[in-house]
């Protein structure tokens, strides 16, 4: 049994040398920990003892395997080993007690809620601050949950280089200091930003050295939406959606429920109008128009599968249809905008766009149209003419000024800083966490330019490609490690502090800076304290406290000019649909644009769509896969404009015919993992394509005319005449559910007519066991509501980072051996082929009360408590995999190998949540509904003579979810909310009716609206 | 005809047999003695701390608290050992030549922690919380034993899951009052005992865990 691991101890010589630099959160670091728990590494299969005073008069099961399991009890022995308290312990820490700290995380440059917890500051788990408007309601991301990760990640850089040798800060600041006069041939390449202190900081170095250049580069930064506000507005505006006014949602290649920094917010807006419990109770409707599938997309009412450059024409048509219905406009858009909309009226539209505009001139005011960062600026003016048209604006969208510095603006973007590269203008080069030679577009050649700058100076945590071809490498910090501030999506002015000293030195680009700056020592924490010295203590302290300051940005009254909507339609209507195979690219969902390529979490994750993990493919439709004559898993070359790249192919269903989709991030050469091929030594090898060698400045996201060729690679282990494979461990292959009543669903009309249509599925069924045990008194279970799950997988991340649940690697991941205790499962609900609607649906441990693990375990390691839960013993499991091949739900996970290896790199060590068992080689484990969280909500009630409190158990998967899809409780209270839900009409057990498990986790059947203008 | 085995063989066969049959059921029967002797539970064996700490001397000399000690055994799960500022409250005055106490001073002002030896350790797959033993009428000295007593500590007890459940199935042949928890001299006679733990477990509404998830998570 491998156990809770020995926590590294820091020499305290760390906390003497460093000075002092958290006020609330900087503890733990030089002080001991209590080694309480550090032993049993080495114990075999730990049957602990199995005594317990009710010894049978004949010999049973177990009496005979106590007998037989006697020999290993040798391997037993108490713990021993040292204490290590505190010498002197902070004020604030009550040892083996968590403590929550608010700090923000940036996404995009903005920021976004973070609660951590911390354990003797060692932070082990983020969820969203919920009192945050980028959180609101504490719900979380697969990025945020997986953010820690990152943290404890050994793959970081450790020590500052210069050349080839290790050199040291004060070096560093030294050269910082000296010699570049006006700052000629300075220049700066900073990720975009929305803090106060690093713009601050910029305005410093410009002040000092007035020559200097500050350039900001995200590869996948909103540029088209920017453009045109400016064209169409007449000033550069962010645009903020208000998804809970929303009631007509039309979707144009929007992923807007997992764009970074807004689509925690978004997603729980959107869900306030699908939350169905009566049948009296509306919803929303959704309309997507996409060409790859989306989390939106999956989930739509109604959608239309269109290649991304078909976009423009659609919405044109769009707006040519509310052009034919403008006598249902308000008299004032009507007056404004009648005669410009004119010669539009010609313009044909198909059937789809038709009833999507007139549920939007039916709505008015309460619909909203979206379109999606990648597309034109032309498509984005288009938009903002049609919620103008519709009375939107000001109510479902508005407009504030923008939070990120000088965003728009020249200074954003990589093409003047090439420019002056390749003219030899710059002498020294910082770049300040970018990762420039990844991801920059493939037409500048950024290597070959940063070859003739003399000084380069990189921060980063990792040495990655952009780290080795600088002369300067400075490791950087996580956000965990550093103060500093920023603005959350809506203006909302966030604080970040830091919870742990950083575990590998590090500075922040604050620190950079001001070294630029001539300040002699800089210190982040001084930095940011100066900044708001103005700031009364005591609103400081409350700010630091709630993590940021209230107030957001207010909304700007502006209104589209018709000189620029004439020109957007003429636009649109003059752009040709690409003709040929297109390629789209776009961020991945786990990787974003690349930036999260070494979180081993966030890689094994499958994909919230096609259950991809470790890696990404070309995916296609099953049509155009086969008018290609490709297969899955073969690799093909696929070239555009005279660059390509080798990807395996995944046909996707749901993607538009003659599309293939690449996402990016992935392939990233700074992360090599060691791949295993059977019984043969490993290799290291990269995870996934990096699809950026196709990427270029004039055409970052959609590629015409591409060319796919069968590859003749022959690499090894694949040496073979075949067609080369690749391994994709997807981790669900099959979405169809063979006619059982997996998810079940139904449209809102049928289930106004027939509210009880899921009751044939929830019969009593006949039972041989009888009913052997009546549950009394306190009783737990789950409800998940279907309609409002979007799929994002943030719960699945959540309860990884909970359960101290491993990551097995891609091929143990291909052979389905992955450890996630939750998964979402898509099944496909109504549809055939490329037209299919893939529904999510969580699946974890259903706590059956009947359940059939517990019947086959020979050593009763899955037993079942007087609360309902079925509880999972890891010290009597001894592997026999029975209850896993008896499970119908196939939710219970066996620990083929030492996934927690006890020789794991401390600082992952550092990452385990210490009041959760580690499990080691051999022993089932599977979802205990957070049973760690269950008994420490009972001792506090015991310690106060109380009941538990209503919301006082909130499983990891109930508090990250975004959308409150998942509702966790008391059963036995009847006005609980989770006892609500399984009292509503349309809740069902999974496989309830045939098996007759009695899950206590029920599912409310999902729902759509559709309009029956379509439907029929 | 001469006999195929010589007369010892009968003698020889039977004890070979009783010696198999001995080693067969003998054996496991040894280990799990041995596994419930003090050479593998490490009760009543005296560890060597790095400092001579005498808990007669600090509990009957100086009539102090349990719990102004280990004060987090009734607010944390951990009753912990305590910090050495802690020690210095009263060291910094009285004894601060001590040689004894210079490994105190020395992490004192140092920072460094005192490496203390674990006296008592569960396995890592338990989880045991102090705290709310404290409040539920569980005295220090029903598992510590009489630490007032003990010149270095040792183990009172095997902390085997057996004698965990045997207070767990009937804790009112355990508890006591609120107010005497670390009383160190806490006794009554069996009966009253009895008597006086069925009051208090009705009275605070006592219902150990006794299911697995209890103390295995």
């Amino acid at each position: 049994m491998v156990d809770r691991i020995r926590l590294p101890i820091h020499p305290d010589s760390d906390g003497a040398d460093l000075p002092a630099r958290a006020v609330a959160s900087d503890h733990g670091h030089d002080h001991g920990h209590d080694h309480g728990h550090d032993h049993g590494h080495d114990h075999g299969h730990d049957h602990g003892d199995f005594d317990d005073g009710d010894m049978p008069s004949s010999i049973s099961r177990r009496g005979f395997l106590e007998i037989v399991g006697a020999g290993l009890l040798v391997a037993c022995e108490p713990p021993r080993g040292e204490i290590l308290p505190y010498s002197r312990q902070p004020r604030e820490l009550t040892p083996g007690k968590p403590q929550v700290y608010a700090t923000s995380m940036m996404e995009g440059g903005q920021a976004v809620g973070v609660l951590a917890t911390s354990w003797s500051g060692r932070p082990t788990k983020l969820d969203g601050n919920p009192d945050h408007p980028a959180t609101l309601g504490g719900g979380s991301s697969i990025r945020l949950q997986s953010a820690i990760y990152d943290l404890y990640d050994p793959t970081r850089g450790r020590t500052i280089r210069h050349g080839s040798q290790g050199a040291g800060w004060s070096l560093f600041l030294a050269n910082a200091r000296g010699g570049f006069q006006s700052g000629k041939g300075l220049h700066f390449l900073l990720e975009p930003t929305s803090s106060p202190l690093l713009i601050q900081q910029i305005q410093a170095v410009r002040g000092k050295l007035p020559e200097a250049r500050f350039h900001f580069y995200d590869p996948v930064a909103p540029t088209a939406r920017l453009d045109a506000t400016r064209a169409a507005l007449g000033k550069i505006a962010t645009p903020i959606h208000h998804l809970d006014k929303a009631q007509v949602i039309a979707a144009f290649d929007s992923d807007f429920l997992m764009e970074p920094a807004v689509g925690i917010r978004q997603a729980r807006d959107f869900a306030t109008h699908r939350r169905v419990r009566s049948t009296a109770d509306g919803m929303s409707r959704l309309y997507v128009a996409e060409g790859e599938v989306s989390v939106p997309g999956a989930i739509a009412d109604h959608r239309l599968r269109a290649r991304p450059s078909e976009i423009p024409s659609l919405l044109l048509s769009l707006l040519a249809e509310v052009a034919r219905g403008q006598g249902k406009l308000a008299p004032k858009q009507r007056a404004a905008w009648g005669a410009s909309l004119g010669p539009l009226q010609s313009r044909p539209a198909p059937p789809w766009i038709k009833v999507l505009a007139g549920d939007l001139l039916a709505r008015q005011g309460s619909g909203l149209v979206l379109v999606g960062p990648r597309q034109p600026p032309e498509a984005h003016v288009l938009g903002y003419l049609l919620n103008t048209l519709l009375g939107n604006t000001t109510v479902t969208e508005t407009f504030i000024e923008p939070v990120i510095f000088e965003e728009g603006m020249e200074s954003h973007g990589l093409a003047p800083l090439a420019t002056a590269m390749s003219r030899g203008e710059v002498s020294t080069l910082v770049i300040l966490g970018c990762d420039p030679l990844y991801d920059a577009p493939a037409d500048l050649d950024f290597a070959r330019l940063l070859t003739k700058v003399p000084t380069s100076i990189y921060l980063g945590r990792h040495e990655n490609v952009t780290a080795q071809a600088c002369t300067w490498y400075l490791p950087g910090l996580h956000f965990l490690e550093q103060w500093g501030d920023g603005r959350a999506y809506d203006g909302t002015l966030s604080l970040i502090q830091p919870l742990i000293r950083p575990l590998f030195g590090g500075h922040s680009p604050n620190e950079v800076l001001a070294a630029f700056s001539g300040d002699p020592a800089p210190d982040d924490r001084l930095l940011l304290r100066a900044l708001y010295g103005m700031v009364p203590t005591a609103d400081w302290q409350s700010a630091l406290q709630h993590g940021f300051f209230s107030g957001s940005l207010p909304p700007l009254g502006l209104e589209v000019s018709p000189g620029a909507a004439s020109k957007a339609i003429a636009a649109a209507a003059a752009a040709p649909a690409s003709a040929g195979l297109e390629v789209a690219l776009r961020p991945d969902y786990k990787m974003g644009a690349g930036e999260f390529g070494s979180n081993d979490w966030l890689i094994e994750l499958p994909d919230p769509i096609t259950k991809l993990s470790w890696g990404n493919a070309a995916q296609m439709s099953l049509a155009t896969a086969k008018r290609l004559g490709v297969r899955k898993n073969e690799i093909i070359d696929l070239a555009q404009g005279g660059r390509s790249i080798q990807i395996p192919v995944l046909p996707t269903q749901g993607m538009a015919d003659d599309l293939i989709s690449l996402s990016l991030g992935w392939g990233n050469g700074a992360h090599p993992r060691e791949e295993e091929h059977g019984l043969f030594s490993a290799k290291m090898a990269l995870v996934g394509v990096d699809a950026y060698p196709l990427r270029t400045t004039a055409a970052p996201w959609f590629l015409p005319d591409a060319a796919v060729a069968k590859t003749s690679r022959q690499a090894f282990p694949y040496a073979s005449p075949e067609p080369v494979r690749e391994v994709l461990a997807i981790q669900q292959t099959n979405i169809d559910m063979q006619d059982r009543p997996i998810l079940l669903g139904a449209t809102l009309e049928e289930f106004r007519n027939n509210p009880n249509f899921v009751a044939p599925h929830n019969d009593p069924v006949p039972d041989l066991y009888g009913d052997p045990w009546k549950y009394t008194g306190q009783q737990w279970g789950m409800g998940i509501d279907l309609t409002t799950c979007i799929g994002c997988s943030a719960c699945v991340s959540a309860c990884q980072a909970e359960n101290n649940t491993p990551t097995v690697g891609k091929i143990n991941a291909f052979k389905g051996r992955e450890m996630h205790w939750l998964r979402i499962d898509r099944y496909q609900l109504g549809g055939s082929d490329d037209d299919v609607r893939l529904m999510p649906q969580p699946m974890m441990c259903q706590h059956c009360e009947k359940a059939p693990c517990e019947y086959v375990c020979p050593v009763n390691a899955t037993v079942h408590s007087p609360d309902g839960l079925n509880e999972m013993v890891y010290n009597r499991c001894i592997g026999t995999r029975f209850c896993s091949n008896n499970c119908p739900y196939k939710v219970r996970r066996f620990n083929f190998l030492l996934y927690n290896d006890t020789h794991m790199p401390e600082t992952l060590k550092m990452s385990k949540n210490p009041n959760v068992t580690v499990r080691g080689r051999g022993v089932m484990e599977k979802c205990t509904y957070c049973v760690q969280r269950i008994r420490t909500a009972e001792i506090d009630a015991r310690i106060d003579q109380r009941h538990i409190r209503e919301g006082e158990v909130r499983t990891a998967c109930q508090v990250a979810c975004p959308t409150e899809a998942i509702v966790f409780g008391l059963v036995s209270d009847p006005d609980s909310p989770v006892s609500q839900i399984h009292g509503l009409s349309r809740v069902y057990g999974v496989l309830q009716h045939e098996l007759g498990t009695e899950p206590r986790t029920r599912y409310l059947a999902v729902l759509h609206n559709p309009s029956p203008e379509l439907e029929s | 005809m001469r006999p195929l085995f010589p007369p010892w063989a009968n003698s020889a066969m039977w004890s070979v047999t009783i010696l198999l049959l001995v080693g067969v059921l003998g054996l496991p029967i040894a280990l799990m003695v041995y596994m419930r002797t003090p050479y593998v539970t490490d009760q009543f064996i005296e560890k060597e701390q790095p400092i001579q700490f005498d808990h007669r001397h600090h509990v009957l000399d100086d009539g102090i608290d349990c719990l102004y000690c280990h004060y987090l055994a009734d607010r944390s799960p951990w009753a912990g050992v305590p910090p050495t500022e802690l020690c210095m409250n009263c060291h910094s005055q009285i004894w601060n030549d001590a040689p004894l106490l210079e490994p105190l001073r020395e992490s004192f002002f140092t920072g460094r922690p005192i490496k203390w030896a674990r006296v008592n350790g569960i396995p890592d797959f338990v989880f045991f919380n102090h705290e709310v033993h404290i409040h539920r009428g569980v005295g220090c000295a029903t598992c510590h034993g009489r630490i007032d007593q003990m010149a270095a500590v040792h183990a009172d007890s095997t902390l085997h899951m057996k004698w965990c459940l045997d207070c767990h199935r009937r804790p009112e042949l355990f508890l006591r009052p609120l107010d005497q928890i670390t009383n160190m001299d806490w006794e009554l006679p069996p009966g009253e005992q009895l008597i006086l733990g069925r009051e208090l477990k009705a009275k605070l509404s006592i219902v150990p865990p006794t299911s697995c998830t209890g103390c295995h998570r």
